[in-house]
């Protein structure tokens, strides 16, 4: 029996005069683990939201045709029953702690305590929950100090505490650098092995692939597709349909058919340290200069020092030694907002900065707040943009970030999106435990399987292709392919 | 939509309390930082009760003084005047009075005024006619020209009152027009805000 | 609040706090006040929080209470006012008056901060939930005391986000001022924003479940409370019978 069933579902939201899905029909099976995606927009947190209930209880706005959970009408089940058979995990791990536990080991419990399990009960389900999510170092700590994936992973065991049948996480790793992405994956093959139904919401086709069996792709609030993973995500009618591929699909699929100028260095950190008032070094002597017009990515492990070195360019943090100079000039005795007229700065967390729905309109918003013509702002510097964006966003970011570059400025960019670096960065900067490792061309930097080890990185998806087949210093599937056809 | 106290406390406007005290207690950290003359420390409460109610305003506005009241009880004294203006904000709110300029400016006049009073009541009877901040120079002012003590201290309350009531108005009013119309609709009292027509 | 105090249930605490509370309400004078305040150190003192106890009071109630004095001895035109300087007298009532008035306040007062200073929040909530407060109350008082520290924080960082952005915050009055509404409006917005999702994650923690609420924190009262509610019961008995007479 199917144990998530929708039947000819459409949905509106109130205040909205068009219908957000349309005509929806599929059919879940017990055990199955299913990736949801498509484009932004496409209606994917609806269907979650139908499945969850969350629609129409709380979103109001009308809904049609008929939502079955384990064969039952959603409507039918009381209030905080469905919270023990759907769980939810959210894209943001900030909004998911409950906010009135102060130790990890109390957040874990609240969801039993409100659904009245005995005190015995709870000790050995948080005691496992501690063990399965690797919590030991963080049971003292209160919920809100954690970092972003401390909190998800902490956030998604609170969830599976009630033990649900079913397990629905949106976006879980958008927030997250590379190694808790890798965690957050590693729980969701656990539950797949414990036989939970999973409907995974995600960007990262690559991990997709990999997990889920099943793949259901929306577009423009209707099914585009639906059936096995080996399938469709090896159809290149996906891609019309405003969905992404795997690295590796790409390179078959290509297989089956067939640029920096020197000036006046305008930026320039010298020796550069920073430690915080209570002693805790965050950067030790680091020096880099950039050159007008060129896009350089720094990449590293979170921790490494990346966030604040960038602080320090743009003057929200001051070098405890060394300095930073702009044109020549150093930044020591400039006000943060003086600074900020010749380098800008997007943050990582669109919360922490309230943003305008595009970031190209954000990064126009400074600078229109600063009555200022584009040109006269002399770098950018992107933290971690292609976080939580879809293909078309990645690609236009991409092509802003290349734009701004030819047209004289420097470009900085923090990520963990190694595909984005392969594809517009000419330079990449690597940093690992407060100090620059290496500053090199990404094919340089990607086949050095020491460096990325020591830095905790991964390769890009097509190089450890390449090593796979035998090939290495590849970067692009153009270049495997000359290799290997 | 229904009102009333039993129907005012949905999850959503629980959790809209926590925020509006602790917005209070930024709008005040912030406005000491930056050295303004005006104590913005009442958007919270305000806010909160122009679109969750009266009853979600009163309960804010004593807790939040409850909250403070552990490091300095004389705020537990003075809760009367955040209650009695979370309740009349809400109840404006709810009568439609902030929807034209009229209905703002009589608004601000009248919770200048039931705050002042209140306050008034508070520190006479408490206090000694003492609030702890600078309007008791402005009472000072005023005994030193012989009135008694109850006048004194309702004047002097009104007068900072004025400037601060209509800045910390100011600025909640500016906050709540910017609030989207999708989560105004799940509250009881967001309905007067929503920007679309048509929708009401 | 590893102290024995500390470990005390708080109702029991709160009898305490409520009896002495009462004490200095309704004796005249104000000798017993201020000697309160001095139990309330040696209380302090016994449960290792004297220097946050005397950080406290200071910083809060100290100013208010030289405003009363100023006020009732120098200002208020009383009958036996002997003028000093200008509109400033010397009123004897008015000395009588703000010790009475005064040592009250610090009586009270030092009792409640310290009360709250050897009584552990999350002690008060499960005490609160054992005698039957609905949950909807205890949680918001948990959230908004958990709330608090985590704006200000957030406002922090916002304010760098602004400042990166070429927001002014230094200079004449006016930028000052320009620099508020940016400053707190994308902390409000966002907030306001979050909470929707936070109430769907706290449905997902089966918040409105209608079962019985358990807790997997306990504390339970000990011999040395009973000992201490029976006191302050008897306590309580002999102030009024002394009152009466």
């Amino acid at each position: 029996m199917a144990v998530i069933s929708l039947k000819h579902v459409s949905y509106q939201y109130p205040l909205e005069d068009h219908k957000v899905i349309r005509d929806i029909s599929f059919e879940i099976e017990k055990g199955q683990v299913w990736g949801l995606i498509g484009a932004n927009e496409s209606g994917k947190t609806s269907v979650c939201n139908i499945i969850r209930g969350f629609i129409p209880e709380i979103y109001r706005g009308t809904l049609e045709g008929d939502v079955l959970i384990k064969g039952k009408k959603i409507e039918e089940y009381g209030p905080g029953e469905r919270a023990s058979i759907v769980g939810y995990s959210f894209q943001n791990p900030f909004t998911q702690i409950s906010g009135v536990k102060e130790t990890v080991y109390e957040e874990l419990a609240y969801g039993m305590e409100n659904t009245g399990v005995p005190r015995e009960k709870m000790k050995e389900k948080v005691e496992e929950l501690i063990r399965i999510f690797h919590l030991e170092k963080l049971r003292d700590k209160n919920p809100y100090e954690l970092s972003g994936g401390q909190k998800q992973r902490v956030a998604l065991a609170s969830m599976l505490a009630l033990d649900p049948e079913i397990v629905i996480l949106d976006e879980p790793t958008s927030q997250l650098d590379p190694k808790s992405t890798e965690d957050i994956f590693e729980i969701v093959k656990l539950l797949k092995e414990q036989g939970k139904t999973i409907i995974l919401v995600e960007h990262k086709v690559d991990l997709v692939a990999e997990y889920c069996d099943h793949i259901l792709l929306l577009a423009d609030g209707q099914v585009a597709m639906q059936g096995k993973t080996e399938e469709i995500l090896t159809d290149p009618q996906v891609l019309v349909c405003g969905g992404q591929l795997p690295q590796v699909v790409l390179y078959f699929l290509e297989r089956e058919k067939r640029t920096g100028k020197k000036n006046k260095i305008p930026l320039t950190v010298q020796n550069v340290s920073f430690a915080y008032p209570n002693g805790y070094t965050a950067v030790e002597d680091v020096s880099m200069a950039f050159e007008k017009g060129e896009a350089v990515a720094i990449i590293g492990q979170n921790g490494a020092g990346k966030t604040t070195t960038v602080k320090l360019m743009n003057g929200l943090l001051r070098p405890t030694k060394g300095e930073v100079l702009i044109e020549g000039q150093s930044t020591a005795d400039k006000t943060t907002a003086t600074i900020a007229r010749k380098v800008g700065y997007v943050f990582q967390n669109p919360d922490d900065q309230i943003f305008q729905e595009s970031i190209y309109k954000e990064i126009s918003y400074g600078l229109v707040k600063q009555k200022m013509a584009p040109e006269e702002v002399k770098r950018r510097t992107l933290d971690e943009p292609t976080a939580g964006q879809d293909r078309k966003s990645t690609e236009l970011l991409g092509a802003i970030g290349a734009g701004l570059a030819k047209k004289g400025k420097i470009v900085i960019t923090i990520t963990h999106d190694m595909e984005f670096v392969v594809k517009y960065f000419k330079r990449v900067i690597v940093m690992a435990e407060k100090k620059k490792r290496r500053d090199a061309s990404p094919r340089e930097i990607f086949w050095d399987e020491e460096l990325l080890r020591f830095s905790s990185l991964k390769q890009p998806y097509l190089c450890q292709l390449a090593n796979l087949l035998g090939h290495r210093d590849i970067l692009t599937i153009g270049e495997l392919l000359e290799v290997t056809v | 939509m229904k009102r009333g106290i039993k129907y005012d406390f949905s999850l959503l406007a629980l959790l809209l309390i926590p925020v509006g005290v602790s917005l209070s207690v930024v709008g005040y950290q912030l406005s000491t930082i930056l050295k303004l003359p005006v104590f913005v420390d009442q958007i919270g409460i305000m806010l909160v009760s122009m679109i969750a109610g009266p009853w979600v305003g009163l309960v804010a506005g004593m807790l939040g003084n409850v909250v403070n009241g552990m490091l300095n009880p004389v705020s537990f004294g003075f809760a009367f005047v955040s209650m009695a203006l979370g309740l009349v904000c809400g109840f404006m709110s709810r009568w439609r009075w902030f929807t034209n300029i009229f209905g703002i400016v009589i608004g601000c006049a009248i919770i200048n005024v039931v705050t002042a009073m209140v306050s008034g009541v508070v520190s006479t009877f408490m206090f000694g006619g003492v609030t702890g901040s600078g309007t008791d120079l402005v009472t000072a002012a005023f005994l030193a020209t012989g009135q008694a003590l109850w006048t004194s201290v309702l004047s002097a309350n009104l007068l900072t009152g004025t400037f601060n009531t209509i800045i910390n108005f100011a600025v909640s009013y500016i906050i709540v027009k910017r609030i989207p119309d999708r989560f105004l609709v799940k509250l009881n009292y967001g309905m007067p805000y929503i920007k679309k027509k048509g929708v009401r | 609040m590893n102290s024995a105090i500390g470990k005390l249930y708080p109702s029991t605490k709160f009898a305490v706090l409520l009896l002495l509370v009462i004490l200095s309400v309704f004796t005249p004078g104000y000798m017993l006040q201020y000697l309160m305040f001095l139990v309330v150190l040696l209380f302090s003192l016994c449960a290792g929080t004297a220097r946050q106890f005397l950080g406290t009071f200071f910083k809060s109630i100290f100013i208010i209470i030289i405003f009363i004095f100023a006020i009732q001895v120098f200002i208020i035109s009383n009958e036996d006012a002997q003028p000093i300087w200008a509109f400033i007298h010397f009123s004897q009532t008015g000395l009588n008056d703000s010790l009475s008035m005064t040592s009250k306040i610090v009586a009270i007062s030092s009792l409640v901060i310290c009360f709250f200073q050897v009584t552990d929040i999350k002690d008060i909530t499960f005490a609160l939930e054992k005698s039957g407060t609905p949950r909807k109350v205890t949680f918001l008082i948990s959230s908004t005391i958990q709330l608090i520290p985590q704006m200000s924080a957030l406002s922090k960082t916002i304010t760098d986000a602004q400042k990166s952005r070429g927001i002014e915050t230094e200079g004449s009055l006016l930028i000052r001022a320009k620099a508020f509404v940016p400053m707190l409006g994308p902390l409000v917005l966002s907030s306001i924003q979050q909470t929707e999702e936070r109430m769907l994650a706290l449905e997902s923690r089966a918040f409105s479940s209608k079962a019985k609420k358990t807790s997997i924190y306990e504390i339970r009262k000990k011999p040395a409370d009973y000992v201490l509610d029976i006191l302050c019961v008897a306590g309580l008995i002999a102030y009024i019978a002394w009152r009466v007479m």
